[in-house]
């Protein structure tokens, strides 16, 4: 029977790497997918992943609740990804923007950087949400929990992100 | 979008996967465009759901064993608090005891095991008691890290030459000296040089004499036992010294050993074989 995630939180804190190890086995993919879907580019995906895991392991003990640390490491990454965000934005007049052929998987990648570009333009809570949404598939309810906010104001932000996106998209 | 807002609450609805359409909204959305293309939009990402293309699980298993490289030194950290402190507690005691008894100064260097050998080990520890009753205590940690590799490798005799002239326990640098001698590098090389010439154990100089005495033609090697032959009073490594600069050049060493005998009238060693000699063996 798998272990719980308080389980390996709690296995991590008394200095199980391996625990560790497995945490990262069970969200790596979650991660790197929202990552995905803020920058559009593999490598960069790949080291935000990264990032997030090092963040996760270094500030693991002031999680409150183990059994919530898939939202919390779902925060870290918005968190990481947001602040990349501001440091490409800072970077963008120095950087020659990338072949996309280079970066990716082909059709799936410049679909994915299509993508990325459209929800750049949503604040990146706003994105969040429709990455959770449309992406990962979560229910409202456990996108409230990850953006910490009532299904109401989750519900309210689709509808202005779909809203504004629906008006760059026509 | 003036009587949009009369349908949010249910478009939000249907967004959310909660609610469906019914005959008003249709009605709404014949008149809207706005509604529509957000609604269309909906139902155009709605089957989406499909995550990014993954990279392999190797891509995964080579990122996570970054990360868990770069966090290992801060493992300790996280262990548990007992267990954290029990070594910290452990050598301050020591110390303590230290301080009473006379023995031990002040800032006194001991290397000790981590609750979890194979994650790191603590050293240079340094104490300090505060007036308030806290203590300040100084550490380094250290990690053990295996791989397999060539002697070819030049971490391998990047680390035998720190071992060779370090701080090792003395049988830990003869054995990695016996590996330095088959090992052809350059730092190894001035390792040895400077063990044999200035390592305050007899032993290590020793050893450091007889591998280089092995080395091939190589000026710093003999430069190195020209100075042995000048200042050393040990017999081997006059010996060793001798065999090399005879087979180096014998010229060389016989002008050297008359320039010997006659700044230092009884030598402490003449040569076993004449130089002469030695050459014609060869």
């Amino acid at each position: 029977m798998a272990e719980s995630d308080s389980q390996i939180v709690e296995k991590i804190l008394s200095g199980d790497t391996t625990a560790f190890d497995e945490l990262m086995k069970r969200y790596q993919r979650l991660v790197y997918s929202i990552a995905m879907n803020y920058v559009g580019l593999v490598d960069d995906a790949m080291d935000i992943t990264q990032m997030v895991f090092m963040t996760t392991f270094k500030k693991l003990k002031t999680v409150q609740e183990p059994a919530q640390i898939k939202h919390w490491i779902i925060r870290v990454t918005y968190n990481t990804c947001a602040s990349q965000a501001r440091k490409t934005i800072a970077m963008s007049s120095l950087e020659v923007v990338a072949d996309p052929q280079d970066q990716g998987h082909g059709d799936q990648a410049i679909h994915q950087q299509t993508l990325s570009k459209l929800l750049d333009q949503l604040n990146p809570k706003h994105r969040l949400a429709i990455i959770l949404k449309y992406i990962e598939g979560y229910p409202i309810r456990e996108i409230a929990d990850v953006l910490s906010c009532s299904e109401g104001n989750v519900k309210n932000m689709l509808y202005r992100s779909m809203q504004k996106l629906s008006a760059i998209a026509q | 979008m003036s009587s949009c807002s009369k349908y949010q609450h249910q478009i939000e609805s249907i967004l959310a996967g909660q609610a469906g359409l019914d005959a008003a909204l249709n009605r709404h959305l014949t008149i809207c465009s706005d509604c529509k293309a957000l609604l269309a939009l909906h139902q155009e990402w709605e089957p989406f759901m499909e995550p990014a293309t993954f990279p392999t699980e190797a891509s995964f298993q080579a990122m996570r064993e970054r990360v868990l490289l770069l966090v290992s030194q801060k493992t300790s950290k996280l262990t548990s608090q007992p267990n954290l402190w029990a070594p910290f507690l452990l050598a301050a005691a020591a110390l303590a005891l230290g301080f009473f008894a006379g023995r031990v100064s002040f800032e006194q260097r001991s290397t000790f095991e981590s609750p979890n050998p194979q994650l790191a080990s603590y050293s240079n520890l340094s104490y300090r008691s505060l007036p308030n009753g806290d203590v300040i205590i100084g550490y380094d940690i250290t990690t053990t890290v295996e791989r397999v590799t060539t002697e070819q490798d030049p971490i391998i005799g990047e680390i035998l030459a720190q071992t060779v002239v370090g701080d090792d326990p003395l049988n830990r640098r003869l054995e990695a000296m016996n590996v330095a001698g088959r090992i052809i590098d350059p730092k190894v090389k001035h390792a040895l040089i400077y063990a044999m010439r200035s390592d305050g154990d007899g032993a290590v100089r020793l050893k450091a004499s007889s591998l280089l005495s092995e080395y091939d033609r190589d000026h710093d090697v003999r430069d190195a036992f020209i100075e042995v032959l000048r200042h050393e009073e040990n017999a081997r490594m006059r010996i060793d010294a001798m065999d090399y600069l005879s087979r180096f050049d014998a010229g060389q060493l016989e002008v050297l050993m008359q320039e010997l005998e006659t700044a230092q009238p009884e030598p402490l060693l003449m040569p076993i074989r004449e130089p002469s000699n030695q050459s014609n063996m060869q």
